[in-house]
């Protein structure tokens, strides 16, 4: 047994020992020139059992022991009182620890038995908790209200917001409504089953900027139960170049480049008028020359629109031109189809087409009037539809590279202009066009990790940059530590604590390349979302078994009276043994 | 007290009762100026001159002390009748006179306060009470607002708010009063008007004026538009300002007082009605009319032109035009109406009738015309036309196929005869019926009715029937006609038009006809409901009556009697020639004489002349709701972080404010509440969050709601992607 002792100061010993050992000499030495004989054996041991006892004191032995049976139960947010209770019945030794007051784990340490109640700790602090100690996680009840969200975190202009979800117990004849804003309802989705619904909403992003749309939960009457906040980042569309070449004058043409150039993209078009006689026209846009397609001139545009015509016009070299930048430069390709192209050999775009006499059956109304060649694209590995109904494929694209080609089946979509749909006419070639159009590139890339993003909790952000050694700062120009990651030399990773709530700001340091902003909300917000989030959490990392009693050992300190009375008396009789002769 | 105090002491506390009395009566009076409606000075005016008058007629001069002490003596005991004594001096008394006053001083002296005067205050309630009810009965009848008009209605005031924040103990100088007036254009003879209400309804070119006066002086009084300030002239402590409006706008108010300060007022709107055109109606005229060269070729028709503030003139426009195809010649008229127009009538009813005689119009020529008319507006007066009616007379000497020549392509081959051609071959074969033999009179006869029949069936076709009498009647036209005698003895043969027996091409014999029928040259009624021709010609059923009249012309042409056969192919050719005319659609001239045409460099494909070009064009639309858009993401942010406005939001709020007044004039009651708001906003003025978010969800308004961007995207390029993309191309 005394072979297990340890000293707890062990860190000590080197200093204390000697200077027993130096003490315990002196003394000898005095007691050898004044005292002999067994008067010198009884005060030389007694003076050992002083200063023993004295370094004892400062060393602090101890013996370990395993303390079995020392269990704490860690009581979260929303924990039940009926399993507390019964818990304390089985452990009424166990101490209790109230997480969801303060948040602390100290008192988890020497624990040998964990109990989690409740919602379970924050993911963060899952270090706080020893491994060691398999704590087991007895969830509370799933809570009710928004369990899982989905929704569009950044969009363009014009295009749809999505958000979907789950609602756990709702109330019968609530509405869950989606409000922009500035208050105007969007869209509501009413709930009628009461375990679980799941919701879908949509609405069209009308501004640029930084907004914050609502989720309004209202009861069948109208009154507002919950609202929470939906951080939505919309951005502008820029403006598209596009070079157009057509072989003779177009209808389509001409209704498309006015659309378009109300519109502020640049437009460079190359009709022929006859043979070897070119029409060149440019809009919102300087002139320039048209006459070769070399590389250089299409890499300078978004979008080539050519009709199926002028591919027989092209030369080999400006065939391959053409594949070269859709290849490399990411230019998109967007064939006008005549009516022989689908027949001919499709040695640029490699489509296949079927015959299909069927009118156009889309699922908007005014689909109705829109004309189609007698084709449809026939299903192909690489191809990715673009406007589709019910397996009957109208416009597609393939990847080539990295540019698209694509093209469709529709005919004399000017007609829709002449009728006075304008708007279809738009809605259908700004799909065609916001598919294929070239993207241009951005510096750097930003993802917020978690939603929501908490005060004063943690933060995860990512970024993806070619930039050697980004340096980040927050708003107030606090430097953020990112970490490289050890496989992907472009992505780094950070964590920042945000004492702000509302709308916060990541930048890079010194050049003013690329910021982020995130929306930072307070406690209080999201609250099923963030609970049910964090139950899940915990119910992978800690079991909900039971399991044996597993012991710890710890040092257990001996009791330092003893030494000291040890001391005392070894003391006394030292004093006293003199006095006596 | 003494004696004689206690009697002045008295007769004060008499006066004041008067007093009180004839105040209480005021009061009555007052109270009814106030339910009248009168503004404060009056009232205090009639409360005091009533008071004052019921006051001086009571006479209180009158009441003396003597009359104060016959009034106590005789209404107190107490005065034992010897309240007189009081007044005289003690020295003239004597010895028990002076004991006697002395007992009346004392038991007056203790008694007096409890006297009353001789006031009947009942009398005065009565009257308040009289004139109460009065009040009462002006109040609720309204004869307030018969005051009232001239002062100013709280639901019109214009209300200014300060732009800077000022001190509360500052006045804010308030309208007392405003007026536009409203002078509509003289040709319009509308007499002035003024109003109150500051949104105003005007027509354009009226000169506006307005009136403001306020309760404090002030310095400078600013009209404001979208885009200009003008300053008010100080005339006579009131503001005035005019202008001839041609537009429709906002405006708002904006003046200065005496210490600096800004006040602006809410956005009001300025609605500019047009004056509309006349409306031109020709009645009692066919779109249509066609005349032969024989007969009366007069077109009479009323005219009726209707304007909303007055015509000024109206006359025919008319066209003659001679020829056809390339070398068509026109003719330009101009025709007034009998009846002048004078003065600025609203609505008039003119006759005319034409003669086209008068005009000099030879058969083949057409008119066409239409009736213009003018009103009085100003610098250029308003034009309207009413429709173009057309008049032909007759060419009888064309020939030309009647449907075919409406549409652009002749759809008619060669080979098939009109009917005008028939009828000349017809008229030519019974001229030279002496000269031939019968056999080949009976053989050309024949031939002209197959050709009347091949006509009949092309015509046929365009009706989209088959042919009627179909394949099977070919066969029984190559027989002999024997059959032709009992044609002739029968007298009813030119009245019936035997269709629908067995009998039609006489074959067997044939049977009494059905009595002559007084509409047969009308009703066509095969059992078919849509042949009903009475009432209506329809094309379809003109055709098919022209047809019918063909049948009848084969009939007896087949039968040998051309000169039978005429008045049908007549009858026929007109139905044509008028179903011709009736499916033309008139355009009005367009004085354009194309350059003629070079044969000599027609269809050589020769490119020297044609080069390439290019034209640059800027064609961007500068988005109109730049600004506005721009200004929801920034009071966005400002909301968020709660943050001041700077110099440049103001200049964007103004921009957007200008931006949202050009969408507003559609529609001003949707914005005119924002539009407020957001030039409140770019003068400085700090508003709050609800009241920022309001403004917001304003602007969003005008924003609308599907349109598309098409547009390019930014995104970050991966290595990993693009070595993806790569490695995907490969697999090819």
């Amino acid at each position: 047994m005394w072979s297990k002792m340890e000293f707890l100061h062990s860190e000590w010993v080197p200093y204390v020992v000697p200077a027993a050992l130096v003490l315990l000499l002196v003394y000898a030495w005095k007691g050898w020139t004044t005292t002999s004989g067994n008067r010198l054996l009884l005060l030389v041991s007694l003076a050992i059992l002083s200063i023993g006892s004295l370094a004892m004191l400062a060393l602090k032995p101890g013996m370990p022991q395993s303390i079995s049976g020392k269990t704490a139960i860690i009581l979260t947010s929303n924990y039940p009182e009926i399993k507390l209770d019964s818990l304390s019945k089985l452990y009424p030794k166990a101490a209790r620890i109230d997480y969801h007051e303060n948040g602390n784990l100290d008192s988890a340490e020497d624990v040998n038995e964990i109990f989690i109640l409740g919602n379970g700790i924050k993911p963060y602090d899952f270090s706080q908790i020893a491994a060691s100690s398999k704590p087991v996680f007895i969830p509370s009840e799933v809570p009710s209200g928004m369990v899982q969200l989905n929704f569009s975190k950044k969009v363009n202009l014009g295009d749809s917001i999505k958000i979907e979800g789950r609602f756990k117990n709702p109330a019968t004849g609530s509405r869950l409504v989606l409000t922009d804003f500035s208050g105007n309802s969007l869209d509501s989705t009413e709930f009628s089953n009461t375990k679980e619904e799941i919701f879908r909403l949509e609405a069209r992003a009308m501004v640029a900027g930084n907004y914050l749309y609502n989720l309004v939960l209202k009861d069948s009457v109208g009154k507002i139960l919950n609202s929470e906040a939906l951080p939505i980042k919309i951005k502008d569309r820029e403006a598209l170049k596009l070079l157009v070449l057509n072989s003779y004058p177009l209808f389509e043409t001409k209704y498309l480049k006015e659309f378009l150039g109300r519109e502020g993209h640049e437009i460079s078009l190359k009709t022929r008028i006859s043979r070897g006689r070119y029409k060149y026209e440019f809009i919102n846009t300087a002139n320039r020359s048209l006459r070769n397609l070399t590389s250089e001139l299409l890499e300078d545009h978004d979008l080539l629109l050519i009709d199926s015509d002028y591919l027989d016009l092209l030369s080999p070299g400006e065939k391959e031109a053409v594949r070269t930048s859709v290849a490399e430069a990411g230019l998109g390709v967007f064939v006008m189809p005549s009516e022989d192209f689908f027949r001919k050999n499709q040695e640029l775009t490699g489509f296949k087409f079927y015959s299909d006499q069927s009118p156009v059956n889309l699922n908007f109304k005014a689909s109705e009037s829109l004309e189609k060649h007698d084709f449809l694209f026939s299903e192909q590995d690489k191809l990715v539809a673009v406007i589709e109904n019910s397996d009957k494929i109208y416009s597609a694209y393939k990847i080539s590279g990295s540019g698209k080609i694509g093209s469709w089946v529709f005919a004399n979509l000017y007609q829709l202009v002449l009728k006075g749909d304008l708007e279809t006419y738009e809605y259908v070639w700004s799909r065609m066009i916001n598919s294929l159009a070239g993207k241009e590139s951005i510096p750097a890339e930003w993802t917020i990790g978690n939603f929501p993003v908490y005060r004063n909790e943690p933060a995860e952000i990512s970024l993806r940059t070619n930039y050697p050694q980004p340096r980040i700062q927050t708003s107030e120009n606090i430097p953020v530590p990112m970490a490289m990651n050890p496989e992907i030399p472009e992505l780094w990773s950070g964590r920042v604590y945000p004492s702000k709530s509302g709308w916060n700001q990541f930048a890079f340091a010194k050049d003013t390349l690329s910021d982020t902003n995130y929306y930072v909300f307070e406690d209080t917000s999201w609250s099923a979302l963030n609970n049910f989030k964090i139950r899940e959490a915990n119910i992978k990392r800690f079991s909900n078994k039971s399991k044996n009693k597993a012991t710890v050992e710890s040092l257990q300190e001996i009791n330092r009276i003893w030494f000291f009375l040890i001391f005392l008396a070894s003391a006394f009789f030292l004093w006293l043994i003199p006095k006596l002769e | 007290m003494s004696g004689e105090g206690i009697l002045k002491y008295f007769r004060k506390k008499w006066w004041s009762w008067l007093l009180l009395e004839a105040l209480i009566v005021g009061v009555g009076p007052a109270l009814l100026a106030f339910a009248i409606g009168f503004n404060f000075f009056w009232i205090t005016a009639f409360f005091l001159i009533s008071a004052s008058v019921y006051f001086a007629v009571q006479k209180p001069w009158k009441i003396g002390l003597s009359k104060v002490s016959s009034f106590v003596d005789s209404r107190y005991s107490e005065a034992n009748y010897s309240s007189g004594l009081l007044l005289i001096p003690d020295k003239r008394l004597t010895s028990l006179a002076r004991l006697q006053k002395q007992k009346t001083e004392r038991q007056l002296a203790d008694t007096i306060k409890s006297f009353k005067p001789d006031v009947n205050f009942e009398r005065a309630f009565v009257f308040l009470l009289v004139f109460s009810i009065l009040a009462v009965i002006a109040f609720n009848s309204g004869a307030s607002a018969v005051v009232k008009s001239d002062s100013l209605e709280e639901k019109n005031r214009i209300n200014f708010t300060p732009v800077d924040s000022i001190d509360q103990s500052y006045e804010i100088p308030e309208i007392s009063k405003q007026q536009v007036f409203v002078n509509y254009p003289s040709y319009t003879n509308l007499a002035n008007s003024s109003f109150q209400e500051m949104n105003i309804q005007a027509l354009k070119n009226s000169s506006l004026t307005w009136i403001l006066e306020f309760s404090h002086p002030v310095e400078e009084v600013l009209f404001e538009t979208k885009d200009e300030q003008h300053r008010f002239k100080l005339k006579n402590n009131e503001y005035r300002y005019s202008k001839s409006v041609r537009e429709s706008g906002f405006y708002n108010f904006r003046f200065k007082d005496g210490s600096g300060n800004t006040y602006v007022s809410k956005v009001y709107y300025l609605e500019v009605a047009e004056d509309e055109k006349p409306e031109v109606v020709i009645k009692d005229l066919p779109l249509f009319s066609s005349f032969e060269a024989e007969e009366a070729k007069i077109l009479n028709f009323e005219t009726q032109i209707t304007d909303d503030y007055g015509i000024s003139e109206a006359y025919i426009v008319a066209t003659v035009s001679k020829g056809s195809g390339e070398a068509v010649k026109f003719r330009e008229l101009r025709i007034d109406f009998e009846r002048q127009i004078s003065g600025s009538q609203k609505s008039v009813v003119l006759d005319k009738s034409i003669d086209l005689e008068e005009l000099r119009m030879q058969p083949g020529e057409q008119l066409y015309f239409y009736v213009e008319a003018k009103d009085h507006l100003q610098l250029v007066a308003n034009v309207a036309r009413s429709e173009t009616y057309f008049a032909e007379i007759r060419d009888t000497t064309e020939a030309a196929t009647a449907i075919s020549g409406s549409m652009g392509v002749d759809l008619m081959p060669d080979y098939f005869r009109s009917q005008r051609q028939l009828i000349i071959d017809t008229e030519k074969l019974i001229a030279e019926k002496d000269q031939i033999t019968e056999k080949e009179f009976n053989s050309r006869s024949n031939e002209l009715g197959f050709d009347q029949k091949a006509l009949r069936l092309k015509y046929g076709e365009f009706m989209g029937d088959e042919s009627e009498s179909g394949i099977a009647a070919q066969s029984h036209s190559e027989e002999p006609a024997d059959e032709t005698q009992e044609n002739e003895d029968d007298p009813l043969a030119y009245y019936t038009h035997d269709h629908d027996s067995e009998n039609e091409h006489n074959l067997v014999p044939a049977e009494e006809e059905e009595e002559e029928d007084p509409l047969h040259d009308y009703l066509h009624n095969h059992d078919d409901p849509e042949e009903s021709t009475l009432f209506t010609q329809s094309l379809k059923s003109m055709l098919r009556e022209a047809m019918n009249q063909m049948w009848d012309s084969e009939l007896q042409l087949r039968l040998y009697e051309p000169q039978n056969s005429l008045p049908y192919q007549y009858r026929s050719l007109k139905l044509l020639q008028e179903i011709k005319n009736s499916a033309r659609i008139y355009v009005h001239r367009i004085g354009f004489d194309p350059p003629p045409i070079q044969e000599s460099t027609r269809l050589t494909g020769d490119l020297d002349e044609v080069q390439s070009f290019s034209e640059t064009t800027e064609s961007a639309r500068s988005d109109q709701l730049k600004a506005i858009r721009e200004s929801v993401s920034r009071l966005e942010k400002i909301i968020q972080n709660k943050s001041e406005l700077t110099e440049s939001d103001k200049v964007l709020f103004q921009k957007a404010a200008e931006e949202l007044s050009s969408l507003a004039i559609e529609d001003p009651l949707k914005y005119i509440e924002t539009l407020s708001d957001l030039k409140l906003i770019a003068e400085g003025k700090n508003l709050s969050a609800e009241k920022l978010k309001q403004v917001q969800k304003g602007l969003l308004l005008a924003i609308p709601k599907n349109e598309t961007y098409p547009g390019t995207q930014k995104v970050y390029t991966d290595k990993l992607q693009e070595l993806f993309l790569k490695e995907l191309q490969d697999v090819e």
